[in-house]
C-alpha cells in the first residue's frame, strides 16, 4: 500500500508510478488542471526512489561464479579438444596450459581495465570491477574460438 | 547489390556485418540515452545490456540451426558449426534477447520494467541492419510487375546458389521493412510512449513487426516451409499469438483504464 501524503499529484504519482508511464500520468494530471512544472517536479522527486536498489555483494559473487564457470566449461571443452591437438601434432598438455593462461590473466587484465576505464564514467570501483568479470567470459569463448579454428586448420586430411 | 564495402588488405568488409552492427550502436545508444534521461542509467542495466546481446546472438543462431543440421552431418562437420556456419534470424535474435533481459532482470532483483527505453531503439536499429540484407541479400523478393520492383546484374544473382525470381523485377521486401521500421521509430520518437502501461509500447511494437513482417513474408521470396508458409511464418505465429495474449489480458484486467487524478480546483479547496 503507498503512504498517502495528502499532497493530491504527490500520491496520484506514487500510487502510479511503478505502472504507467510518465507521459500517462502527467497527460492524466494536467488535464486535471493541475500545474505542469509542479507535475513535472514532483514526479522526479517521486522517481528517485523508484530506482531499484543494488545487492552489489551479491552482484560480486555471482560474477566471480560466472568467471569460474566460464573458465571451467572453456577448460572442459579444451581438455575434450586435446585429442584433436594431438593428432595434428601439438602438445594437449601445453594446449590446455595456453588456454588457462589465456583465460585467467586477459581475463583479470580486462576486468581491471574496465574498472580503470569506468571511473570517468562515474562507476564506482565495485561496479565496474563486476562488469569486467562478467565480460570475461565473453572474451573467452572468443578466445576458444579462435583457437579451434586454428586447431581446425592444422587438422590432417 | 554492394556486399563488399571495402578491402582493406586481407581484411574484407563486408556491409551486411557493418550494417547489423552500426544497427546495434546506435539502438543500444539510444536505448541509454532514454535510461539516463530517467536516471537509471547505472552498473545493472550494463549487465543486462551484455545478456541481451549475448541472449540475442545465441537466439539468432539457435533458431535456424535446424535448416543446416542436414547439411552439417551431410559434410561431417563439428555439431557446433549449425550455430557457427549457419543463417542467422532477427526473430530468433529478439526472442534470445527477450529471455536473456528477464533472467538477467530476476538474477539481479531487478524489478523495474524497462523494455519501454527499447520502443524507439529496436525499429531504428532493424531499420539500419536491414540495410546490409538489402545490399547483400539475394532474392530481395519475389517477382512482381509494380513500377518500383527491382532487378539485379545476372553476374550478382550468380552468386546465389537460389536466387528465384532474380531473371527479372522484383519486390524489394527489405525497404518494405526499412521503411515500417522508420515509420515506427518517427511515431515513437514523436509520441514518447503510445500506450500508458510501462513496457506495453515495446511489446506493441514487437506484436505490430510481427504481424508486418508475416505479411512481408508472402512476398520475400524465402523457402516455403510447410503449409505454404516460410521459416520466418511459422516462427512468427506463437511468438505474435503470446504477444497478442498479452494485451488480451491486460484489456481482460483494465489495465488501460486509468485511474483519474483529482481536479486542481478541487484538491486546491
Amino acid at each position: 500500500m503507498v503512504e498517502k501524503t495528502g499532497d493530491p499529484i504527490r500520491d496520484y504519482v506514487r500510487a502510479n508510478l511503478r505502472t504507467m508511464t510518465r507521459d500517462a500520468i502527467r497527460e492524466r494530471l494536467i488535464a486535471a488542471g493541475h500545474d505542469p512544472k509542479r507535475v513535472d517536479d514532483v514526479w522526479e522527486q517521486e522517481w528517485t526512489g523508484v530506482v531499484p536498489p543494488s545487492p552489489e555483494r551479491g552482484l560480486w559473487s555471482t560474477a566471480m561464479t560466472l568467471f569460474v564457470i566460464g573458465g571451467l566449461i572453456g577448460g572442459a571443452t579444451a581438455v575434450a579438444l586435446t585429442s584433436l591437438v594431438a593428432s595434428g601434432g601439438g602438445s594437449p598438455a601445453a594446449f590446455i596450459a595456453v588456454y588457462a593462461v589465456l583465460y585467467v590473466l586477459p581475463g583479470l587484465a580486462i576486468a581491471w581495465a574496465v574498472r580503470w576505464a569506468a571511473r570517468g564514467l562515474r562507476i564506482s570501483g565495485g561496479w565496474a570491477l563486476v562488469i569486467g568479470i562478467v565480460l570475461v567470459p565473453v572474451y573467452g569463448a572468443l578466445m576458444f574460438g579462435t583457437c579451434l579454428a586454428a586447431a581446425s586448420v592444422t587438422r590432417p586430411g | 547489390m554492394l556486399p563488399v564495402l571495402a578491402r582493406i588488405g586481407p581484411l574484407t568488409v563486408y556491409s551486411h556485418d557493418v550494417f547489423t552492427l552500426l544497427g546495434l550502436l546506435v539502438g543500444m545508444a539510444l536505448y541509454f540515452r532514454a535510461l539516463r534521461r530517467d536516471h537509471l542509467l547505472e552498473p545493472r542495466i550494463g549487465i543486462i545490456s551484455i545478456a541481451a546481446l549475448l541472449g540475442g546472438a545465441i537466439g539468432a543462431h539457435l533458431l535456424t540451426s535446424w535448416e543446416v543440421l542436414g547439411t552439417v552431418q551431410a559434410a561431417s562437420m563439428p555439431i557446433t558449426a549449425v550455430l557457427t556456419d549457419g543463417p542467422r534470424s532477427i526473430l530468433g535474435g529478439f526472442a534470445g534477447g527477450y529471455v536473456a533481459i528477464v533472467l538477467a532482470k530476476r538474477a539481479l532483483g531487478y524489478t523495474l520494467s524497462t523494455g519501454d527505453y527499447y520502443a524507439a531503439a529496436l525499429p531504428l536499429g532493424l531499420a539500419i541492419g536491414r540495410v546490409g540484407c538489402f545490399l547483400s541479400e539475394l532474392p530481395l523478393g519475389t517477382p512482381t510487375t509494380l513500377p518500383w520492383g527491382m532487378t539485379v546484374s545476372p553476374e550478382a544473382a550468380a552468386a546465389f546458389a537460389r536466387c528465384p525470381g532474380c531473371s527479372g523485377p522484383m519486390h524489394p521486401s527489405m525497404l518494405y521493412e526499412i521503411g515500417f521500421n522508420l515509420g515506427a521509430f518517427a511515431l515513437i520518437s514523436w509520441k514518447g510512449t503510445l500506450l500508458p502501461v510501462r513496457g506495453d509500447t515495446v511489446k506493441a511494437f514487437l506484436l505490430a513487426y510481427a504481424v508486418f513482417r508475416f505479411g512481408v513474408e508472402f512476398v520475400r521470396g524465402n523457402q516455403v516451409q510447410w503449409l505454404g508458409l516460410t521459416g520466418p511464418q511459422l516462427v512468427l505465429i506463437p511468438l505474435a499469438a503470446l504477444l497478442a495474449w498479452h494485451f488480451v489480458r491486460q484489456l481482460h484486467a483494465g489495465a488501460y483504464q486509468l485511474p483519474v487524478p483529482p481536479l486542481a480546483s478541487a484538491a486546491d479547496g
